[in-house]
């Protein structure tokens, strides 16, 4: 088939190109400004079902429903602050999602660094507590995740024992492979609750029955309780 | 003919053991599963349907039999548009019988008739690619590919309207504007045959306006572009 010129094409041809191109432009034009209504999330299925559903791929599920999830506050139309979610749920697909694969970072990064950063503290509380049972469940894995938890408790929440609580949580059993950082962020933490003499306490204690090794961080807590012995008594 | 009936039925055995599986909303899950089915079993069908008779009409050259006749282009393409709608429609209507034994009639009918405007939209689509790209597998593709990317344009346009971090490259701003771009040109189709019409029932009446302008501006513009590659093949050499 060859082709034939173009000016053997009828006009009324032409005509129909053009006035189905211009009624479609204008036409996405009109419903561009579409009815939105925000939905709130629904409850989520069990695992098996995204099991079945992803053709027994978990992964892949839990790929999918990461980024589902993580765009559900823009819905056609319409963008919900993350702060009108219905946060219980919003824990639930998470917690689905970590059951269907739970070497899946992205559920408590999510927590953390999305869920975790709005201006409602009851719901970045929930957040928070979401992480703390993850971490109940497996240290080793989410140390990092309590961490994160124990920043955003003391700059966000401005909840110090909240923040100790899940600093000393870190240092007492999320082992020895995490870094000293990570250990050492309840000294920061009592010293800005102007605990001094229970940090003074600690530190001593820490160097005295030699369970830290790394010389790095003995000489931080020995520098450290030296700046505090030097400290004037309030 | 055989391969609608096996589609039927296994639509109805995954639907039926699905809903075997659940625990609580049985009709529901069936009912969603069954639509979801054969909606996108309909599209290829009717699609393969239409590419692969079209296709051999050329092959064999039937179609330059008739247009050495007194039959215009145009109407040999209104014919077969006309002859491929009324078996979309035939399509629509058998899923809205089957779907009929788990959902009420209401929401049943309201989802054949947006499904076979959804099919009026693939039928022009067929159509058109046929002309354009001449051989089976290209322009099968090629309308699966729209297909697809139709169906979830509203959701891609929005996803790259509002990125989770700010934009930054070259590589990301191109790609948003493509995505804008394509949403100005392609059908909303996530509008159309909507699952939970059938679960939860209609809503909203005024959408049904919203898909019948919808499939006749772009079955217009599809015929349009068919019809212009139509008049330019030069069927006898």
């Amino acid at each position: 088939m060859n082709q034939r010129p173009v000016a053997h094409i009828p006009r009324y041809v032409i005509a129909l190109l053009v006035l189905g191109l211009g009624l479609q432009l204008a036409w996405h034009q009109v419903m561009r400004v579409n009815q939105a209504t925000a939905r709130q999330l629904d409850i989520p299925l069990s695992p098996t079902y995204y099991r079945i559903l992803s053709l027994n791929d978990p992964i892949l599920a839990a790929r999918g429903l990461d980024l589902w999830l993580q765009s559900f506050d823009t819905q056609a139309g319409i963008s919900i602050p993350f702060n009108r979610l219905n946060y219980d749920r919003v824990v639930l697909w998470l917690e689905r999602i970590l059951a269907l694969d739970d070497g899946d970072n992205y559920p408590m990064l999510a927590a953390g660094n999305i869920y975790a950063r709005v201006n409602d503290n009851q719901r970045v509380k929930k957040m928070l507590d979401f992480i703390e049972q993850r971490f109940d469940k497996d240290p080793g894995r989410n140390w990092r995740w309590l961490a994160d938890a124990a920043i955003i408790a003391k700059h966000k929440l401005q909840d110090l024992p909240l923040a100790l609580k899940y600093a000393n949580k870190l240092s007492s059993q999320a082992g020895q492979n995490i870094p000293y950082w990570a250990k050492d962020l309840r000294l920061i933490i009592l010293e800005d609750m102007g605990e001094v003499e229970t940090l003074k306490t600690l530190i001593g204690g820490l160097l005295a029955h030699g369970e830290i090794s790394d010389p790095y961080e003995i000489r931080f807590l020995e520098h450290r309780l030296e700046q505090l012995n030097a400290k004037p008594e309030p | 003919m055989w391969l609608l009936f096996m589609v039927i039925l296994t639509g109805f055995l995954l639907s039926q053991f699905a809903a075997d599986l659940a625990i609580t909303e049985h009709r529901n899950i069936q009912l969603s599963l069954l639509a979801a089915f054969l909606r996108v079993s309909g599209v290829l069908m009717i699609s393969l349907l239409i590419v692969s008779s079209l296709i051999r009409e050329i092959n064999d050259k039937s179609i330059d039999i008739v247009l050495s006749t007194s039959v215009s282009r145009g109407v040999y393409f209104v014919a077969k548009l006309a002859a491929y709608l009324l078996v979309a429609f035939g399509f629509a209507a058998l899923f809205g019988v089957c779907l009929s034994f788990y959902g009420d009639s209401l929401s049943v009918i309201a989802w054949s008739l947006s499904y076979f405007a959804e099919l009026v939209i693939v039928t022009s689509l067929s159509i058109a690619m046929v002309f354009t790209f001449k051989q089976t597998p290209t322009a099968l593709m090629a309308v699966l590919i729209f297909y697809a990317v139709s169906r979830n344009i509203g959701s891609m346009s929005l996803i790259a309207s509002h990125p989770v971090f700010e934009q930054v490259g070259i590589a990301q701003h191109f790609m948003s504007g493509f995505v804008a771009f394509l949403s100005w040109l392609l059908p909303d189709l996530d509008r159309f045959s909507d699952t939970a019409w059938l679960v939860y029932g209609v809503q909203d009446g005024s959408v049904f306006i919203t898909i019948l302008f919808q499939s006749v501006i772009y079955a217009l513009l599809l015929s349009g572009v068919a019809l212009f590659d139509f008049h330019r093949k030069n069927f006898n050499t």
